[in-house]
């Protein structure tokens, strides 16, 4: 354990900053998002047809029931499970939610999730390494590319991540009450590499 | 100096210094502390785990079972290092185990003379009577005498990684065989990973005088290396151990990525443990030496013949003046041969067989070593190896001799195949087991297979992979097999030297000798698995990799049954020991398990909260003020502050399942025992779900958001199993169900306030909303804002009895919203408060909590059978009108309170009628939880006690024979406090 | 053990809950013998030695229920479906 775990309560979220090896170019940046809004959207039973056309008329994305990002610039639809997706926007968690409902009416159960995760986007030429020692699925390129995403156990934990590009940067939605045991994992994980952690991340 | 003068794969221009039991010394890079141990004439290593003996270094490798020492010092120290792959860094100390008070002169050696009584089966036979001496006398008695290295008292300060990977082909050691299968399937473009125990890959070809492709065979190496490094699609592990194969392709190995250098550098971990998923392994783990049975073959300086060619041919160190090499096979011959060469004084090679292969005659006398044909040796001299006896035909004869190398043949390193319970098959022609059936997708090549040739090696290495990876759809490269030439190797079988002098040891590590398989023969332990358990053969942390084959084929002889039917005993994982630090990566001391924060708990934490965990969740447990001396003073402050004014508490954790859909409402009746669908919008209703088989799961609140919209929370510790069981009603037993379900646990943080004042609080802190009694009653809920703008949910329950809203705001506000009700609470005196006074509250209340639910007891046990429904089946309906559910005597759910009110209660306690005797056959139930009740100025419980309903006002003992408590108590109504509910409705 | 979901993937076991068998039904709670049938849906179990479908929970990836073809001897497994019936698993 790095001094800064095991002088930092388990309860905190690590502290922006440098942390791990400190020379040179940090090996990972693990950049959080406070503003983007997110929703569960699940279909309702023989719905996805439905929803999948909604979709494409009301935002001009080609929703795919699979566990991968349909997007297009000003928001995303993560499958999550058959008929599931989270949808994330950079708008006001109200507006997201009043958009949803317009697009999918009834066809659909929404959930408003904006204050349900830490939003984390995490990259740098360490990333992959790092996240070899906290992710349980195969990261290399030939396998998980930009677009696939996610739901698995991380240092016991559940959470939901994705490829954003192929530098590769990767988004994870931690759930909020796991974020402090999360980030601390994460810079045991990273601590040889050197992590940067951009702050402020409870927003 | 025992450093022979040249050759060698060591870094003559790095000297290192180190230290054995605190004697300077000096090897090299490239060293293990075993070689370098020997090259400082250090012969004298250890001493046996029963009898003390003094042992030298057996092997070369990590099937080492004599050389084990304590490493490094203090909060680092690390016992049973075997030395023989310990490798030699600067700075490096390290002592002798397992004696007292020195190495040289060690007390219990006396243990020696004890040796009948420390025999085979001794745990079972010798110690029998009388049985309370066990823990007394003779456990800590054999904890002194046997044992091994001391384990460091200090926590470990260094940090262990662990990673996963993923790969096509796992290739598990990188000899001849295995650099070919991973150049193989390297260049194919598969995804390969190379593991090697060792610290530079070879294998064999690092301790033999060998030629490939008319060069040395180094050389083969080093390209090899030097190619597969620079494949982006292969990864290198060399100090890598690969220790165990399990299911779907996955394999545990453990890295030791420091253990070479005196620290681990900065950031960087003593070990990590690779958790690898491959699609095809190939093992090319290469094959052990195995000891001749013999009168004092455990003598320091006697040696595997394959441990004295890799000491003389890959460390340049000569363990020992003179060497006699004692073989049934002609690869020992060619072991002398290179040590020779390499500048062992070869005094004599002893061969069992008449008749040795002609080539290798000629080989020893182009070489002027003296051999003796039809020899055995039958006896050993000196405290450190002197000389040795040999009989032959011409009678017996001594001869001096520092090193006696022995090999009875090859032993397969078969450990992994067997980890799915694949038997090793017994092959006559090599006197060896080899792999039988192989966990999925596992293939095996070269040594580990039987197959010790070196140009087979090559060329199987290559054909394998090159086979495992066009299953997977490869095509498949290939890889031109360079050339070697070797001798045909033969052996004949030979395990034990009969009429030999002295204590002949089969398991060095856990001092089994013959006689001991005599005597389990003799008594009847014949099975291999029995003579195991009985003798402990091969039961030490080497799992006997030198020792079981030799053990049970002498069982076999004395059996007259053949070697393959006696079978061999199963390996387990680990191949060679693991420290737990190393599985364990960072989950250790405040990481063990993630910790759960509440939204409020860095407010609660400035409040001067003393938290407490609540499975992963850390809750404020109680807020004490300054001169408070003790908790049930400041949990009394709280309860009373609640009940008289108002007060504040956290209760974000109870899980929270957003459902909805046309068939919400039905999905829920079939889920409580009581209904849902009629429940009006804007109204909470409390629920049970029962288990199928009748048993209570759950209880909580559920209210109805919209037409087709209901919001459930569960108790704190079963929130997750609430949602899988809801998920298994809906995919699994009514998938014709239209109902979507998701856990809003995370998005919304959820603060109670209770007390006759909790609705002149509320009024500050809503924007505009109706909150009074009539326009938010009891069990009625509101949607809209507060704070100015911020979204909330109010929930008119109560927990505690008093009149009481849950206010619900996404999570980040969670702290404003605390912050804010305590400045609007201010002239109230309102108190924060925690699950201490929560408990107190609902315990006074009567309300069933999770001591009640405790997975025994059915909803009419807990008074709550009326609220089932009649008029609509629900899980767990069938089965809670069994028989046994509804019987006269059955326990109810009931109040006490102590006869003389000074008496204190304890949960768990029993109830016994007064006047019997504490047994079973009179036990009534039990008392399930307790509090001291403020309000009441004394002790109240809640328990189950049979026909309780019809008992109030009895008196019965309350036994609690654990912390010596019998006091009398008296039956009452489970709500002590305000039993019609009439606080929770002005 | 690694267990094939059908939307997430081939994942490791400690990502699934096991309940057991998948073959028995929730008897009809209206049949005249339904406390014998749900006895028997509650405790008998048959345990074979060799192909067995049963039912696992991916609760720490999509949360779907899954039914696992197995074999008891070997853990080689055949295959998995959704517990739902349908190919999708949208089950609701
Ligand atoms: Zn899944």
């Amino acid at each position: 354990m790095s001094e800064i775990l095991s002088d930092l309560p388990v309860t905190d979220l690590l502290p922006p900053g440098r942390h791990g090896r400190a020379d040179g170019a940090p090996g990972v940046i693990a950049h959080p998002l406070s503003r983007l809004a997110v929703a569960t959207l699940v279909a309702c039973k023989g719905a996805v047809p439905r929803i999948t056309e909604a979709a494409l008329a009301a935002f001009g994305v080609a929703l795919a029931d699979a566990p991968k990002v349909s997007f297009t610039a000003d928001i995303a639809f993560i499958g999550t499970g058959p008929g599931r997706w989270l949808v994330t926007a950079s708008q006001a968690p109200e507006a997201l939610m009043a958009r949803l409902t317009d697009a999918f009416g009834d066809g659909a159960a929404l959930t408003d999730q904006s204050d349900a995760n830490l939003m984390l986007d995490l990259y740098g030429p360490a990333v992959g390494e790092t996240l070899a020692k906290l992710v349980p699925v195969d990261l290399d390129p030939s396998v998980f590319r930009p677009g696939d995403a996610a739901a698995t156990l991380v240092a016991l934990m559940p959470l939901t991540f994705w490829q954003l590009n192929d530098s590769p940067a990767y988004r994870f939605a931690i759930p909020r009450s796991f974020a402090p045991a999360f980030l601390r994992a994460l810079a045991s994980a990273a601590a040889s590499a050197g992590l940067e952690m951009a702050g402020p991340a409870r927003g | 100096m025992s450093r022979l003068s040249e050759g060698g794969l060591i870094d003559r221009s790095k000297p290192l210094a180190f230290s054995f039991d605190g004697k300077a010394m000096r090897g090299y890079a490239g060293d293990t502390l075993a070689s370098a141990l020997l090259a400082n004439d250090v012969r004298l290593v250890g001493r046996s785990f029963k009898y003390h003996r003094p042992r030298g270094i057996f092997s070369s490798g990590s099937e080492e079972p004599n050389a084990l020492v304590e490493l490094r010092d203090g909060a680092r120290r690390e016992p049973n290092s075997r030395a023989t792959v310990v490798e030699l860094y600067d700075g490096l100390s390290a002592a002798s185990q397992n004696r007292w008070p020195s190495l040289d002169f060690d007390i219990q050696s006396v243990n020696g003379l004890l040796g009948p009584l420390l025999g085979a089966g001794f745990y079972y036979k010798t110690f029998m009577w009388p049985a309370a001496l066990w823990e007394k006398l003779y456990e800590p008695l054999i904890r002194r005498a046997a044992g091994l290295g001391r384990a460091a008292e200090a926590p470990d300060p260094d940090s262990y990684d662990r990673s996963f990977a993923f790969c096509d082909l796992l290739v598990i050691g990188g000899g001849a065989a295995g650099l070919m299968a991973a150049l193989t399937a390297g260049r194919s473009g598969a995804r390969v990973i190379l593991a090697d125990e060792d610290f530079r890959f070879g294998g064999r070809i690092l301790a033999e005088r060998a030629e490939i492709d008319d060069a040395p065979s180094l050389a083969f190496v080093e390209r090899a290396v030097a190619e597969l490094a620079a494949l982006p699609n292969v990864r290198l592990l060399p100090r890598t151990t690969v220790f165990g194969a399990y299911d779907g392709g996955t394999f545990g190995a453990l890295e030791r990525v420091a253990d070479h250098l005196p620290l681990p550098p900065a950031f960087t971990p003593r070990q990590r443990y690779w958790k690898i998923v491959a699609k095809r392994s190939l093992l090319c783990a290469g094959a052990i030496d195995r000891p001749i049975v013999f009168g004092g073959n455990d003598r320091p300086g006697v040696m595997s013949a394959q441990a004295l060619r890799t000491y003389a041919v890959r460390y340049a160190a000569n363990p020992g003046k003179r060497a006699v090499v004692f073989a049934n096979n002609g690869y020992a011959w060619s072991a002398a041969f290179d040590a020779a060469e390499a500048g062992v004084d070869i005094a004599a090679i002893v061969d069992v067989r008449p008749e040795a292969p002609p080539i290798q005659l000629e080989r020893a006398k182009r070489r002027g070593v003296r051999v003796i044909q039809g020899g055995q040796v039958v006896a050993t001299s000196g405290r450190l190896l002197s000389s040795v006896t040999v009989r032959s035909a011409t009678g017996e004869e001594k001869i001096a001799a520092e090193v006696l190398a022995i090999s009875g043949g090859s032993s397969p390193n078969v450990g992994l195949t067997s980890h799915f319970g694949g038997k090793p098959v017994y092959r006559a022609d090599i006197a060896g087991f080899v792999p039988g059936a192989c966990p999925p997708g596992m293939r095996v090549a070269g040594a580990a297979r039987g197959d010790y040739s070196l140009a087979r090696c090559l060329a199987a290495g290559a054909a394998e992979a090159a086979e495992a990876v066009s299953e997977l759809g490869f095509s498949a490269y290939a890889t031109p097999v360079p050339q070697a030439r070797d001798n045909a190797i033969t052996v004949t079988p030979f395990w034990h030297v009969p009429g030999s002098r002295g204590p002949a040891f089969v398991d060095l590590q856990n001092d089994v000798t013959a006689k001991d398989i005599t005597i389990a023969h003799t008594e009847g332990f014949r099975a291999v698995e029995l003579l195991k358990r009985y003798t402990t053969l091969g039961m030490a942390t080497d799992q006997g990799r030198t020792s079981n084959v030799t053990g049970l084929a002498m069982m076999a002889v004395l059996t007259g049954q053949d070697v393959g039917a006696t079978g061999t005993t199963l390996f387990r994982p680990p191949y060679t020991p693991v420290a737990l630090g190393a599985i364990a990566g960072h989950h250790r001391g405040k990481d063990f398990r993630a910790t759960r924060p509440t939204p409020t708990h860095d407010w609660a934490r400035a409040q001067g909260a003393v938290f407490v965990e609540a499975g992963l969740w850390l809750r404020a447990q109680y807020f004490p003020r300054p001169g408070e001396t003790d908790w049930l003073e400041t949990v009394n402050r709280e309860v009373t502050a609640t009940r008289t004014g108002v007060g504040l508490i956290d209760v974000s954790t109870f899980g929270k399942i957003d459902i909805q859909g046309p068939d919400a409402g039905a999905f829920l009746d079939r889920v409580y025992i009581n209904t849902f669908s009629t429940l009006p919008v804007g109204r909470a209703r409390y629920g049970v779900m029962l288990r199928e088989d009748g048993i209570v799961m759950d209880d909580g609140t559920t209210s109805r958001l919209g037409e087709r919209h209901y919001l459930m929370t569960t108790t704190t510790a079963n929130a997750a199993k609430v949602y899988q069981h809801l998920e298994f009603c809906l995919q699994v037993l009514w998938p014709e169900l239209d109902v979507q379900m998701a856990s809003v646990s995370e998005q919304w943080a959820q603060i109670s306030i209770a007390g006759p004042q909790a609705r002149a609080v509320l009024e500050q802190v809503v924007d505009g909303l109706d909150v009074s009694n009539a326009a938010l009653p009891y069990m009625g809920v509101a949607q809209g804002t507060v704070l100015s703008g911020v979204a909330a949910r109010i929930f008119r329950v109560s927990f505690s009895g008093e009149l009481g809203y849950e206010i619900a705001v996404p999570a980040r506000q969670g702290r404003r919203l605390a912050e804010a009700l305590m400045a609007a609470g201010a002239p109230f005196g309102i108190t924060p408060y925690g699950t201490e006074a929560l408990g107190v509250m609902r315990i006074e209340k009567g309300h069933v909590s999770g001591n009640e639910l405790n997975g025994q007891t059915s909803a009419r046990d807990l008074g709550l059978g009326r609220m089932a429904s009649t008029k609509k089946d629900y899980v767990g309906r069938v089965l809670s009108q069994r028989p046994a559910f509804l019987e006269e005597g059955r326990v109810s759910f009931v109040g006490f309170k102590p006869v003389n009110p000074g008496d204190r209660l304890r949960a768990g306690a029993h109830f016994l009628p007064h006047g019997r005797s504490g047994t079973t056959a009179n036990d009534e139930g039990y008392m399930t939880s307790v509090a001291f009740s403020p309000l009441l100025g004394h002790w109240i419980g809640l328990g189950l006690i049979a026909r309780g309903t019809e008992r109030i006002g009895e008196s019965v003992r309350a036994y609690d024979p654990v912390r010596g408590g019998d006091i009398p108590v008296e039956i009452c109504h489970p709500a002590f406090v305000d039993p019609e509910g009439e606080r929770l409705r002005v | 053990m690694r267990l094939p979901c059908p939307y997430c993937g081939v994942r490791d076991a400690h990502e699934f809950s096991y309940l057991g068998d998948a073959a028995p039904r929730r008897p009809d709670p209206a049949a005249p013998d339904a406390a014998d049938a749900f006895h028997d849906y509650v405790y008998l179990r048959d345990n074979p030695a060799g192909a067995i479908r049963e039912l696992w929970y991916h609760g720490a990836g999509c949360r779907r229920w899954i039914v696992v073809d197995r074999d008891t001897r070997t853990h080689a497994i055949a295959g998995a479906t959704f517990a739902s019936g349908s190919a999708s698993g949208d089950a609701s």
